[in-house]
């Protein structure tokens, strides 16, 4: 418990509060992220869980400046970085001082590996790329470097794969090499954003395991980005939980898996099939479907969904409150609570 | 080379028909070539037969057929009745000018258009896109003989800066040669511009939408170099595919344009020998275009291995 405390009195890596981002749809405003609150601090992991839609790579493009300006309708609160003792507001750069952040202060791992790695450029150059940019590195320097870095990611005969394209490489094997490219430059926070969930089930642990591994080894604060809370259970320090745009649970990993409070998030750990259960079992699915985004109803969003939701629910919006130890939620009858009928 | 010998069957076969239909237009243009060459009144049927004898035209049409593409295969097209001239001279003197002027047109082209491209493709849906896309539609909309007359009017007439008509060959003076091929040049580059950008910049909008350029944007590329080194080369292959189409088109000439600056080129050289009816001149220009087309796009073909991996190692 002294332990957390003192953690929570350091300057935090990274600090979010009330991040508002609204982008222009083709149907209109959409609140993508809405009054989302949160610490990450050196070395730890936050799991950031939510169903698609929930916004919460929109929030991880917000964090890294990635959203394009035009489509951006607003973007308000504040997200500070702890840079060499100083605090930066991000969302006050200019787009010029926020690219010398990406690479060597923050990095993204992104969800879909084949495609995100440039078809008509050696995986070489690709990863040598952000070395000559931030670093100074020359070309040799860097490629040194690059091959240092798809040995730590573990890819086999790393001196060829050099030289070869992506399309040369497995899917697995590419999510590596996007891990080598966000890990170039010795970020302090990254961002991983659905990193596993197109790969194939077998390779997903490993993957996931690697960029473990290598935060801890870096003690870089991760954020770690799924729809699946398996894969955080055991992986991230905290987990936020989020819907329609905001966080509605936040908790330590271990006390939200004991005495999960919204009912959201009971409904989405319901809804992961377990290799316990027999066969045949039906999966539980979580009735209804996500709210829209744009022009949202008053009240709380997962009110049409919720077996607990009772009239004020469909009135006001429950905002995050702590209810203990850095156990926060947003629910006027969670689980457990006495008003909730039967 | 794997895919050059994969490729070159089709060539040849490509070659062959070309050469075949070529003939076949040619041999079935109403009209006696020898009648035509001896003029149509008071010729005794003595006189054209003989002709018709000299010229071969008494054979079957498949020997004619293999005769002359058996004199194509060794470079002689045979002679010019009309003139006497050598065909195989006769284009080959011309070419350079047509070469010259087809590559400096698209040279031009490319240097106004990429950089237009990316600059509409960057700011896509921006007033300055907006402007760079109007005027690409006007470019296009303009016929090229209009274009350079307008451009004559402008540049030569009222300002004076590059003469209005006429050729000077390289090999005479290389400035003046230059400043003879602007116009005609730049008036057909106009066109091709418009076309380019055009082309250029969807590619480029779609490619900016890829993952792969978020991913540069996360590694802290600035946004010139993302467009130069990654979003570029994945953009112009529909450019590359009609660059490749226009040069082998190069080769047959701008009629219209070699007609209205006067240029020694082979297209004036087509439609002067079509006025004429000197059908070989005919037949060997068709079938020289042709092969120079054929031969040109199989090179743009291969070229796509260059700008991107994945053909080169497809199997």
């Amino acid at each position: 418990m002294t332990d957390s405390q003192h953690q929570t009195q350091q300057v935090p890596l990274l600090r979010v509060e009330e991040l508002t981002v609204r982008l222009r749809g083709e149907a209109g405003i959409v609140h993508a992220v809405s009054d989302v609150s949160f610490q990450l601090q050196r070395g730890q992991t936050l799991g950031i869980v939510g169903e698609s839609g929930s916004g919460k790579s929109v929030m991880a493009r917000a964090l890294m400046g990635l959203l394009p300006r035009r489509a951006t309708h607003l973007m308000e609160g504040s997200v500070s970085l702890a840079v060499d003792g100083r605090v930066l507001e991000l969302l006050k750069l200019s787009e010029r001082e926020f690219r010398t952040l990406r690479g060597p202060r923050l990095a993204m791992v992104f969800q879909d590996p084949m495609t995100a790695l440039n078809p008509v450029l050696t995986l070489g150059v690709q990863i040598a790329e952000p070395l000559q940019l931030h670093l100074g590195l020359n070309k040799a320097q860097a490629m040194a470097r690059a091959l240092e870095l798809l040995t730590q990611v573990g890819i086999p005969d790393p001196e060829g794969r050099l030289r070869q394209y992506p399309h040369q490489l497995s899917g697995g094997m590419r999510q590596r090499v996007v891990i080598a490219i966000a890990l170039a430059c010795d970020p302090q926070v990254l961002l991983a954003d659905e990193p596993t969930t197109a790969l194939d089930v077998t390779v997903q642990r490993q993957v996931l395991d690697l960029l473990l591994a290598l935060q801890r080894e870096r003690q870089m604060g991760m954020v770690l980005i799924t729809h699946d809370l398996g894969v955080v259970a055991n992986r991230a320090d905290h987990i936020a939980v989020m819907y329609a745009g905001r966080i509605v649970e936040y908790a330590p990993t271990s006390r939200l898996f004991s005495s999960m409070r919204h009912p959201y998030t009971e409904a989405l750990f319901k809804s992961v099939p377990r290799l316990s259960d027999p066969s045949h079992t039906r999966l539980h699915a979580i009735p209804g479907r996500p709210p829209q985004l744009i022009d949202p109803a008053p009240g709380c969003a997962f009110a049409p969904r919720c077996p607990n939701a009772q009239q004020r629910c469909r009135r006001e919006t429950p905002a995050l409150a702590q209810i203990g130890d850095q156990h926060l939620h947003a629910c006027f009858y969670p689980i457990g609570s006495k008003e909730v009928g039967a | 080379m794997h895919l050059v010998l994969r490729k070159l069957p089709w060539l040849i076969g490509t070659l062959l028909a070309v050469s075949f239909f070529t003939f076949l237009l040619v041999s079935l243009l109403p009209g006696d070539p020898a009648v035509m060459i001896l003029g149509a009144g008071g010729v005794s049927p003595e006189a054209v037969a003989a002709l018709r004898a000299e010229l071969g035209l008494d054979r079957p049409l498949l020997v004619r057929y293999f005769d002359w593409l058996g004199s194509a295969l060794t470079g002689d097209f045979g002679r010019s009745p009309m003139t006497g001239q050598s065909v195989m001279d006769a284009i080959l003197s011309r070419l350079p000018v047509t070469i010259q002027l087809g590559v400096m047109a698209i040279i031009i082209a490319l240097l106004l258009a990429v950089p237009l491209a990316m600059l509409s493709a960057y700011h896509a849906g921006s007033r300055l896109d907006r402007v760079i896309s109007g005027l690409g539609f006007a470019l296009m909309s303009i016929p090229s003989f209009m274009m350079a007359i307008f451009l004559i009017l402008i540049l030569a007439v009222s300002m004076n800066l590059f003469p209005a008509t006429g050729w000077v060959p390289f090999s005479v003076s290389p400035t003046a040669n230059l400043r003879s091929a602007a116009l005609p040049a730049l008036s057909l580059a106009m066109i091709e511009l418009a076309l380019y950008m055009r082309l250029l910049r969807t590619d480029l909008i779609s490619t900016l939408q890829q993952d792969y350029i978020t991913l540069a944007r996360a590694k802290g590329v600035p946004n010139w170099q993302i467009m130069l080194r990654h979003a570029l080369r994945p953009s112009s292959f529909s450019l590359m595919t009609v660059v490749g189409l226009q040069l082998g088109g190069v080769i047959s000439g701008a009629i219209i344009i070699e007609e209205i600056f006067a240029l020694p080129g082979v297209g004036r050289l087509l439609y002067q020998s079509i006025l004429q009816r000197d059908l070989l001149m005919v037949q060997g220009i068709v079938l020289f275009i042709a092969t120079a087309y054929v031969v040109v796009n199989f090179l743009v073909d291969l070229s796509y291995s260059l700008l991107d991996p994945r053909v080169r190692h497809a199997d």
